[in-house]
């Protein structure tokens, strides 16, 4: 059966159902901030502003959603823009799987082809990201891409004329979507270190194709030109948040928790531990012969770790351009294994790994056919509350109250009162995901109310019972969601878990106040503590 | 004299049984590609076709992809294909005329022992019931915990739920379902005691296997075990503190006879049909006995220098995690009984045909690789929604006396001393091998709780009780198949052997001085009805069961302790109330605080008269309806009856009380 041609693009497609499947996964409510961020921005753009005033993004990334979407629906509905934009996320996606595919089976033959269509199609990051609509999809296509060219031009198959204009178009078009596409260069600077003392023809290459890379950068992003310090200012505060200068919410997860071990684990997490595990078996094992090709990437992996491994900003969206690299390797080892091991029990352990890595990717593609949980608590919140009843919700969280008036705790804030005040008016509390909870105690700074107001919230002290929890449904639930360890994105924006409570003692905002400020023991505090008592049955 | 039944209820067993035959039949193919070579298949397939085709519909439904009433047929379509695929398997049909006609015979049986206290009620036939049908009402699983309202299931649950699955497609109800699956359950464990036993005697003659197993069959679900022999038939002779025997008492002796700390547990099957639970440990039996089967046919052919097929450890990783979902006992205790069988193959010499150990030690790695990937494949969906309830493993702070295991256990011991007697007298190895591990593995389960103990939520008297339980469950039914078997090879010897043998036939076969506790006359089917003990509050019952709550909505009824006739509404409709046994709700959640308030709450309910904390508590729980009946009269003396019938408008009212619907705007204002 493996020798079918057939098995390939069954695998394609296979990973082209898994990421198309369940796009509107929070019913066109737009849950996701970041993807938020650059859809706004791009329903703004059009023939009388070319030029967007969001820069996190380059401009190829918010026109690309907006172009695509022209023939199929109203290019100024955000809603529109954002369908548009995941589905230019998934089709990227399959076609990095494809393109790691081909990749892999030219390094080490069919089998490792395979092993890498079904490694990467089912993987879960790679169908989680395909349903953002952000950039993750297309810098992994970017990669497995360059890569594929490289070795191609390795191997004789294409020219240096193709490789460089090919290069430069990938490089130039990259860096329209995000500034750190650039490290990316590094892929055919390695192929051509390798392949010794340059020709002419290859300094005529790179004498023109540095010139066109520059070329396609700018038109891929014209706020280089024509909003150069807004995009330099956003530049210099992106990266004061990567490197933890600035001060941000979204950053205070990696207070205390960060750095090359942190992106390891999360690495090792996101594989299912397994794919990092095989991809160091393909290490060990590759044919010599691959080696060659397989050193651009490898050399491309080392230095893009060495550069952000070590951010502050450890998101785990940062590693997306690393998981060419892992799978490929991974697929790599899985055909090694089969091919040169003769241990049957080798065998079997490899081939219950990749199965692993696909029923991890298998269930979070099933969990986009459910209902966001934001949605379930929203419906039961409105079912259940009276007209002019308030609803208190965290800070810097998507909670969907359905109309009901809304009161924002300050729970980074240093004032008892404030928090008790809101909670005293309030009927209700969504708490709408770990971001808070797992997070603000761990900072008393910024936060020094955190801990003994979720002490005292979890038992039961300020009044508020829960009353219902609600998750996104999946044939294997939280047995393969990333835990606390895994970094809060991997689950807030898509698979969080909500807790409704109702207000049943109606304590006033003193007694409220009381009982946050009294003494709390930080260890009490811990994520791992507080899950605990969230889990608690009521 | 042979029982009879209403119309009906006739229709309703017919096609019970003939969806078993069916599934049987379907099934076979699978169980002769398992066990090649192991018999025609009929038994093996009997017991995996009521496993398979219970399982799939609850796969389904735990996906979500079809509802489980809408599945039921699931199961036996999906064998029926396998069957289209790879055929029927060669055509033998007296072999199954004679399995049927003998499954027919034993279910008869079982029916009877059931039937003849038929009522669904008393030691934990509420929980089963309650399982059974919150399963059979459930769209999705797990079903919602028909005592503790807005939560799923937490406990071992699945083979009740597949009992659901053969309720629905036999289309009975609930209480139909149960004794019908009680007989099934005793049938199926004959039938799978006697297959054990013959293959395992089956080097030493058909005939006499034949004998053998029919005789350890008729052990496993009539015979008691070494007390039940000493403490009836040489009662005068033992030191008793009681003044007569009654049958429990063979399960409660340590600790309990005489009286102290140190209180265990030491069920076994026969006793389990005589309580009539259908409990987890007696639904998990023909798992456990097909598992057994599947792992005594991989050390035959390992024997024999054949490594595992993939095939056979898949479905042996199945039997695994079916065994954690259906009675997680079941997981360690099958693991162990393989672990056993893989020493004996490595352990063989090498040989013409048998092939090097570390070739042996390669294939059966992957093979146990491929077991566990199947058995985690097979119980995540059940895992990814159970909370483990236990305490960790813990050594014991007590153990047996030795006089008291032996009272238990010695009846099997001289059959057992065969095996090495045999052994030193140059008996052939191999054939003895398959008796010694699984007799080994019956005195390990007995050994066990006398090292370690898993903890739970009762106290140092009870500390070890339930792993004693679990354990010497199964090992009580290994025991007995062992020692039958054991007795092939001396019998096959003849001369002074033969009177050896039938000498340790000796105390086997006294242990069936518990049949009476068992046995029931055919005569005594006369109708399937479980529910006559409700009485005058029957209709109210039935009234209940139709009730429309949404999802997340929940009635309430008297709470009370384990046992009692509490809380036996939601149990006997499955219908969702707010708190059920409270002591149950604390094992299953390991969480006393949950549990009590909840039954606080409902305490709070029925006597307070303030108006504003009931409403709390019907905002608190969703109450949609309230049960007032004779339970409630009689456990809350200070009954607001006023009070609660303010609340709300009867929906039911008659002998047996009345059930009010609280309107979901009630509470709000």
């Amino acid at each position: 059966m493996l020798r079918s041609r057939w098995i390939l693009p069954v695998l394609i497609l296979a990973a082209l159902i898994l990421r198309l499947q369940g796009l509107n996964w929070d019913a066109g409510r737009g849950l996701h901030p970041d993807e938020g961020n650059l859809v706004r921005a791009a329903t703004s753009l059009g023939w009388g502003k070319l030029v967007p005033d969001f820069h996190a993004y380059n401009d190829l990334a918010l026109w690309l959603p907006k172009l695509a979407a022209l023939p199929f629906c109203d290019t100024t509905s955000e809603h529109c823009l954002r369908l548009s934009a995941r589905a230019l996320s998934a089709l990227f996606s399959t076609a990095a799987v494809g393109v790691m595919a081909l990749l892999a089976g030219r390094l080490a033959g069919r089998g490792a082809a395979l092993a890498t269509a079904l490694a990467a199609g089912a993987s879960a990051p790679l169908i989680q990201w395909a349903h953002f609509g952000t950039t993750e999809s297309a810098l992994i296509l970017l990669v497995a891409a360059l890569w594929l060219q490289t070795v191609r031009w390795q191997h004789g198959a294409t020219g240096t004329t193709g490789m460089a204009l090919g290069t430069a178009l990938l490089l130039g078009l990259g860096f329209g979507l995000k500034t750190s596409a650039l490290v990316m260069a590094v892929i055919p600077l390695i192929a051509l270190v390798l392949a010794g003392r340059p020709d002419a023809a290859c300094l005529r290459a790179l004498a023109w194709a540095v010139p066109l890379t520059v070329l396609v950068a700018v038109v891929a992003t014209p706020s280089l030109i024509f909003a150069t310090q807004d995009w330099l200012a956003t530049m210099r505060f992106e990266n004061g948040v990567v490197t933890g200068v600035n001060p941000v919410f979204w950053t205070r997860q990696f207070r205390d928790d960060f750095g090359p071990a942190y992106q390891l684990r999360q690495l090792w997490g996101g594989t299912g531990g397994v794919g990092l595990l095989l991809a160091l078996v393909g290490l060990v094992l590759a044919p010599r012969s691959a080696w060659r090709g397989l050193a651009p990437g490898l050399g491309f992996a080392i230095l893009y770790a060495g550069l952000t491994f070590g951010w502050h900003a450890a998101f785990f969206r940062y590693l997306a351009p690393v998981f060419p690299v892992v799978l490929v390797l991974a697929g790599i080892g899985v055909a090694q294994v089969f091919d040169r091991i003769p241990w049957q029990s080798a065998r079997a352990l490899v081939g219950a790994g990749l199965a692993f890595m696909a029923l991890t990717g298998l269930d979070l593609a099933a969990s986009y056919q459910a209902r966001d949980p934001r949605l379930l608590a929203e419906a039961d919140l409105t079912a259940h509350a009276r007209p002019g009843d308030v609803v208190a919700v965290e800070p810097h969280d998507t909670a969907l109250t359905g109309g009901l008036d809304t009161v924002v705790l300050p729970l980074d804030g240093a004032d008892p009162i404030a928090i008790a005040t809101g909670l005293a008016g309030a009927d209700w509390l969504l708490v709408a995901s770990r971001r808070n909870w797992a997070v603000l105690p761990r900072v008393p700074d910024e936060a020094p109310l955190a801990c003994g107001y979720y002490l005292a919230l979890l038992r039961g002290e300020l009044g508020f019972r829960p009353v219902a929890t609600f998750r996104r449904a999946s044939p294997f639930g939280a047995l393969l969601e990333p835990g606390l360890g895994g970094e809060e994105t991997r689950t807030v924006f898509d698979r969080p878990t909500l807790t409704l409570l109702r207000n049943e003692t109606r304590l006033d905002a003193v007694a409220i106040a009381t009982r946050i400020t009294a003494p709390a023991k930080a260890e009490e505090c811990s994520p791992q503590a507080l899950a605990a008592l969230w889990g608690r049955t009521r | 004299m042979i029982g009879s039944l209403p119309p009906d209820q006739w229709a309703s067993v017919l096609r019970w049984l003939g969806w078993l035959a069916l599934a049987g039949v379907l099934a076979r193919p699978l169980a002769l590609r398992l066990m090649p070579g192991e018999g025609g298949g009929w038994i093996m397939g009997k017991l995996l076709g009521w496993l398979i085709a219970g399982w799939v519909p609850w796969c389904l439904a735990a996906f979500q992809i079809l509802p489980f009433d809408k599945a039921s047929q699931a199961g036996v379509l999906l064998l029926a294909l396998v069957a289209l695929r790879g055929g029927l398997g060669p055509r033998d049909l007296r072999g199954a005329l004679t399995v049927e006609a003998a499954f027919l015979v034993l279910f008869w049986l079982g029916l009877a022992a059931k039937l003849i206290h038929a009522d669904l009620t008393g030691l934990e036939k509420f929980t089963d019931m309650g399982f059974l049908s919150a399963a059979m009402r459930a769209e999705a699983m797990p079903p919602q915990d028909a005592w503790f309202a807005g939560h799923g299931l937490n406990y071992y649950y699945v083979g009740q739920a597949m009992v659901g699955t053969w309720g629905n497609m036999a289309g009975v109800t609930p209480d139909h379902a149960y004794p019908l699956a009680m007989a099934t359950i005793f049938a199926l464990t004959a039938l799978g005691a006697f297959h054990l036993t013959a293959r395992l005697a089956a080097p030493w003659g058909q005939k006499l296997a034949f004998v053998l197993g029919g005789f350890a069959a008729i052990l496993t679900v009539y015979g008691g075990n070494g007390h039940s022999v000493l403490y009836q038939l040489f009662r005068g002779w033992m030191p008793t503190t009681k003044a007569a025997f009654y049958y429990p008492d063979s399960t409660r002796f340590i600790g309990f006879d005489p009286d102290t700390l140190d209180k265990a547990f030491t069920e076994f099957f026969a006793y389990g049909i005589a309580a009539g639970d259908l409990h987890a440990h007696l639904v998990a039996t023909p798992l456990f006995l097909v598992a057994v089967a599947l792992v005594l046919a991989i050390l035959r052919r390992g024997l024999l220098g054949q490594m595992p097929t993939a095939t056979q450890s898949l479905a042996f990783g199945w039997t695994l995690g079916l065994g954690l979902m259906m009675n997680s006992w079941d997981l360690a205790i099958i693991g162990l009984l393989a672990v056993a069988a893989l020493a004996v193959v490595l352990s063989r010499p090498t040989g013409p045909g048998m092939p090097a150990v570390a070739a042996r030690a390669d294939s059966l790695a992957a093979a146990a690789i491929l077991a566990f990937s199947a058995a985690a494949l097979t119980a995540a969906p059940f895992l990814a929604s159970f909370r483990p309830f236990a305490n960790g493993v813990l050594p014991v702070a007590f153990r047996t006396p030795l006089w008291q295991l032996l009272v238990i256990y010695a009846h099997v011991l001289p059959a057992l001393l065969l095996i090495p007697v045999l052994a030193l007298r140059r008996a052939q190895a191999v054939p003895l091998l398959p008796i010694a591990v699984v007799a080994v593995t019956g005195v390990l389960l007995v050994a066990i709780p006398e090292v370690i103990f898993l903890k739970d939520i009762y106290g140092d008297d009870h500390a070890r009780a339930n792993t004693m339980f679990k354990l010497t469950f199964r090992a009580q039914s290994l025991l007995a198949i062992a020692a039958c078997a054991a007795l092939a090879p001396a019998l096959a010897r003849r001369g002074i052997w033969t009177g050896v043998a039938l000498a340790a036939m000796v105390p086997l076969g006294l242990t069936l001085s518990y049949l009476p506790h068992v046995y029931a006359p055919p005569s005594v089917i006369r109708n399937l009805d479980g529910l006559a003990f409700l009485g005058d509050e029957r209709p109210l019952v039935e009234a209940a069961r139709s009730l429309p709550l949404a999802p997340d909505e929940a009635l309430v009824e008297a709470t009370g302790k384990a046992f009692t006739d509490t809380s036996r509404v939601s149990a006997l409709t499955g219908q969702p109330a707010v708190i059920g046994w409270t002591g149950h709700q604390w094992l299953w959640r390991n969480d006393v605080a949950a549990a009590y308030d909840r039954a606080n709450d409902v305490d709070r309910f029925y006597t307070t008269t303030d108006r504003d904390e009931r409403c709390r508590i019907v905002r608190r729980y969703d109450i949609r309806y309230v049960v007032i009946g004779k339970i409630e009269r009689r456990e809350y003396v200070d009954l607001d009856e006023t009070g609660l019938t303010a609340l709300g408008s009867p929906v039911y009212s008659g002998s047996g009380g009345t059930i009010l619907r609280i309107a979901p705007e009630t509470c709000l204002e």
